[in-house]
């Protein structure tokens, strides 16, 4: 029982704001997590602190066991981490060739990168089709599928990926959750993933935290979590204080 | 009452450093100490100008030294004596060159011509966002230059000009600095002040009340200018002699960075500031000069002053990014309550947006 | 006619100085959003770098009599470096800083660079020699144009192309691209922030390099503030032509150049010496008025 990522009693801080408070997490080796709770909660504070986008001023991170605190986002992408940060944040100016190609050269191996693209072509038939359009001129859904081929072109073990289903048609979504899914299944990736509330993700996750406030208001494992009545209550806040573990039975 | 002046300390403190400075300099009757008491006064007023600008605002001015040079010739076309002025500077109008004014009618020019520019200047380009606002203003240091130094019947072009009455001593200099410091301060608690600052860190806010903030920046930057003007006419009245030189980069590089040395965002910081910069450059005045060690003269290579500045510029910035002052304001006693409207560090609506993950 | 050709011939060659020294400046600015006030000084570290060091009058060329396979790449190998130096020692520091607190940084630099030029060559311009051919006359038709000019223009047309397929055609050309449109993405892809910056930079400098032999070649003499109208003329050139965009950077250069060339011929005596007002007054003009420039970048680095 490996813990991919550890995120241990981080405070985070913007100014005088505090948007996590002694938040811990855990991953393991080739889970689906998820992370739910409404806006504001932190939920991509989170995320973007395991991808080194920001210094918590208290606390630990650890990949593999070893802390990535004030590492820079470039080190801990090479540690195996990849973040599809909400708003895609696609290259606009850039093709979708060129996109995906960045995304390649943190391997320093060309032809197992053009390897993984052709790949990953073959899953995302959509951007086959629009290889030489600026990414910019790609619709909605696109780019969210742009977004998370190219972060998987890193080769991830840990792939963290913040509300793919925002903005989103449904049919869309059902096709990158598929992906993402099957590249769980195949490439043995590690799935960490911010939703504001989604029935889908329960279906398909291992653990699931309630994040309000910057604090967990829960965990547990998603098959306990079924009915939703915990997570309503964590969610729309009866009950503050600490996250009540919903334990198996012994 | 004692809140009262609790709550206003910083000016009165500010001023009552600058008197000290301006009488134990003037116990020891060196005669070079007390030009450089002047130019550091008027440095002062110059550099809390600035401040009213750049540090309510947040908007970088690299031109208001071009304002220094406006108010500087207005002066000197109101006191300069009429004979020179026939000669030279054909171009004035009459009134001007035919007479000669005292020192607080000159004072005036220096103050309404500047701010008359600033008015329609700053009409125009308070609207643009905080780079290109900063271009701006370059640009409108480089327009004034090439002007000043070429509008010969008005200015005397790259010629000086001379035989200004030179009425400006150390405390004159010291009380139109202390006079500053109170406009400055009464400027940052007024309505108007308070608002520009809470929107100064906060794009987003600033453009959902957009009209309201280009207004409050336009008083700002006419005040600023106004400000700085005085200085300029201060300067002139002070050296006698006015050519447009001064008036470009190296002295909008040394206001600026004594404002960053001392604080950008707070009086205090203005202050200090110059009161640090003109330290230091003295001490490596000095040090240029040499110490006479037995038969040898162990001195620094000359230019040592500037480059000395620059680096002290750079490691502010580097290490203490809101200079010495860390941006608060000077006080002794301690305030009843503390007073929000006085901590330029507040918690601005960005912090909040910011949040929202 | 003729005299309307040869000027614009000025122009273009006036205008592809600019042009370089803007693209220098545009890089900078596409990728870490820095004005960098100090890039004139660049030039004048490269042209100084000619000669040897003094404070005489006369300048005695040290690199500048080498031949020129040797001089060309040692003095762009001067400039760079001390680009790369401002990089690591001020700019590096600062890279999480406020816009307005890098425009000041780079305002020191600029101050301290122009000081320490003087501090070791003294306040005196220096006439400099580099190549007495410069100015043997080409006949094309009617017209004679200059050999510099020639020169000039086909040096700024090969950098252009090779700085554009570099940008295209090569992984660290587009990972550039990507961290000037959105750096701390590219960071969360692998793209190492301080190579790619370290990059823009050198190129900037070899830029840089380029404008000090040609310019010091055509001028002729050098001063410690040599460097100052160029950048500014840069600054006006990257405002027009759209900040963060690199055609935007070239076209404003040829326009400025054109502009100031033709204001220069055609201006009536007296307004003449306002030329630099003039230049400057279009400046807040096209602020005002296109504050997103004449070629406007969609997202910050379009390719050249």
């Amino acid at each position: 029982m490996t813990m991919l990522v550890e995120v241990d009693g981080i405070h985070v801080r913007y100014g005088d704001l505090v948007a996590l408070r002694g938040v811990s997490l855990a991953v393991e080796d080739g889970e689906v997590v998820c992370i739910i709770g409404p806006n504001g909660a932190g939920k991509s504070t989170a995320l973007t602190a395991i991808a080194g986008g920001v210094l918590p001023d208290a606390g630990d991170i650890r990949i593999a066991g070893r802390s990535i605190l004030g590492q820079r986002p470039e080190q801990i992408a090479r540690l195996g981490v990849s973040l599809v940060p909400e708003g895609r944040h696609i290259f606009g100016t850039l093709t979708v060739e060129e996109n995906l190609a960045i995304g390649g050269y943190i391997q320093g191996n060309r032809a197992a990168a053009k390897a993984d693209m052709e790949r990953l072509l073959t899953l995302f038939p959509q951007l086959a089709e629009r290889l030489r359009y600026p990414a910019g001129r790609l619709s909605g859904g696109e780019q969210q599928m742009l977004a998370v081929a190219r972060a998987v072109m890193t080769r991830p073990r840990l792939l963290l990926v913040d509300e793919p289903s925002l903005g989103l048609a449904p049919k869309i979504i059902d096709q990158i959750y598929e992906i993402l899914l099957d590249l769980r299944q195949r490439a043995g990736l590690t799935l960490l993933i911010n939703e504001q509330s989604s029935n889908r993700i329960l279906k398909h996750a291992d653990r699931i935290y309630v994040l309000r406030g910057g604090r967990i208001q829960l965990e547990g494992r998603a098959a306990d979590l079924q009915d939703g009545e915990a997570i309503r209550h964590a969610y729309f806040g009866f009950g503050e204080g600490h996250a009540p573990r919903i334990e198996e039975p012994a | 009452m004692r809140s009262f002046i609790a709550r206003h300390q910083t000016p009165v403190l500010l001023a009552a450093l600058l008197v000290l400075i301006a009488a134990v300099t003037l116990l020891s009757r060196n005669e070079a100490l007390q030009v450089t008491l002047t130019e550091m006064f008027i440095r002062v007023v110059v550099v809390v100008g600035l401040y009213v600008f750049i540090g309510n605002s947040g908007i970088i001015s690299f031109g208001q030294i071009g304002f220094m040079c406006i108010g500087a010739y207005a002066a000197a076309w109101a006191t300069a004596e009429p004979s020179f002025k026939g000669i030279m500077l054909g171009g004035l109008p009459a009134l001007l060159r035919d007479n000669q004014y005292p020192f607080l009618v000159a004072i005036a020019g220096a103050l309404v011509l500047p701010a008359a520019v600033a008015l329609l200047l700053g009409a125009a380009i308070m609207r643009l966002s905080g780079t290109a606002a900063s271009i701006a203003t370059f640009a409108f240091l480089i327009i004034v230059n090439s002007v000043y130094s070429n509008w010969d019947s008005v200015t005397a072009g790259v010629s000086s000009i001379i035989g200004i009455p030179t009425v400006v001593g150390p405390w004159t200099a010291c009380i139109v600095a202390a006079l500053a410091i109170l406009v400055a301060y009464l400027f940052q608690i007024s309505r108007v002040g308070l608002m520009l600052r809470a929107s100064r860190d906060d794009e987003v806010a600033a453009r959902a009340s957009a009209v309201k903030i280009l207004r409050m920046r336009l008083v700002a930057f006419v005040l600023s200018a106004a400000l700085v003007g005085v200085g300029g006419g201060l300067y002139a009245q002070f050296l006698g002699i006015l050519t447009v030189d001064p008036f470009y980069l190296n002295l909008s590089f040394i206001t600026i960075a004594m404002l960053v040395v001392g604080g950008m965002s707070s009086l205090t910081g203005a202050v200090t500031g110059v009161v640090a910069v003109t330290a230091i450059v003295e001490i490596l005045r000095f040090l240029e000069r040499g110490l006479a060690v037995r038969d040898i003269t162990l001195a620094l290579p000359q230019g040592s002053q500037e480059i000395g500045l620059g680096i002290v510029m750079a490691l502010i910035l580097v290490f203490r990014p809101n200079g010495l002052s860390r941006g608060r304001e000077l006080i002794l006693l301690a305030p009843a309550s503390t007073p929000r409207e006085m901590r330029p560090d507040q918690v601005t609506i960005a912090d909040e947006t910011k949040a929202t993950a | 006619m003729i005299q309307f050709l040869q000027n614009l011939i000025d122009a273009i060659s006036l205008g592809s100085i600019y042009a370089l020294v803007a693209l220098g400046v545009g890089l900078l600015f596409g990728i870490l959003r820095l004005i960098n006030f100090a890039h004139g000084d660049f030039i004048t570290i490269g042209a100084y770098a000619l000669i040897v060091p003094s404070a005489d009058v006369t300048a005695r060329l040290l690199i500048g009599g080498w031949p020129w396979p040797v001089m060309i790449p040692l003095i762009c190998l001067i400039v760079v470096i001390a680009a790369l130096l401002t990089d690591v020692l001020v700019f590096r520091p600062l890279r999480r800083a406020s816009s307005p607190t890098l425009m000041i940084a780079s305002f020191a630099v600029s101050y301290i660079i122009q000081n320490g030029v003087l501090m070791a060559y003294g306040s005196r311009p220096k006439a400099v020699d580099l190549w007495s051919g410069a100015n043997t006359q080409v006949l094309i038709g009617n017209l004679r144009v200059p050999m510099l000019q020639l020169i000039t223009l086909a040096v700024t047309l090969i950098l252009m192309i090779a700085l554009s397929l570099f940008l295209k055609k090569t992984p660290y050309g587009v990972q550039m691209r990507a961290a000037a449109e959105d750096f701390r993405m590219a960071q969360y892809l692998g793209v190492r922030g301080n190579v790619v910056i370290g990059l823009a930079f050198a190129i900037s400098g070899i830029l840089a390099g380029a404008v000090s032999l040609l310019y010091t070649t055509q001028s002729g003499s050098l001063s410690h503030t040599m460097g100052v109208p160029l950048a500014l003329f840069a600054f006006v050139a990257v405002v027009i032509g759209g900040m963060g965009s690199l055609v935007g950077a070239v076209v404003g250069g040829f326009t400025i150049g054109i502009i100031v060339t033709m204001l220069q011929a055609y201006l009536p005596p007296d307004l003449r010496a306002f030329r630099d007002a003039f230049a400057f007054a279009c400046v807040i003009l096209v602020l005002l008025v296109r504050p997103a420039g004449l070629v406007p970048a969609r997202s910050s680095f379009e390719r050249v």
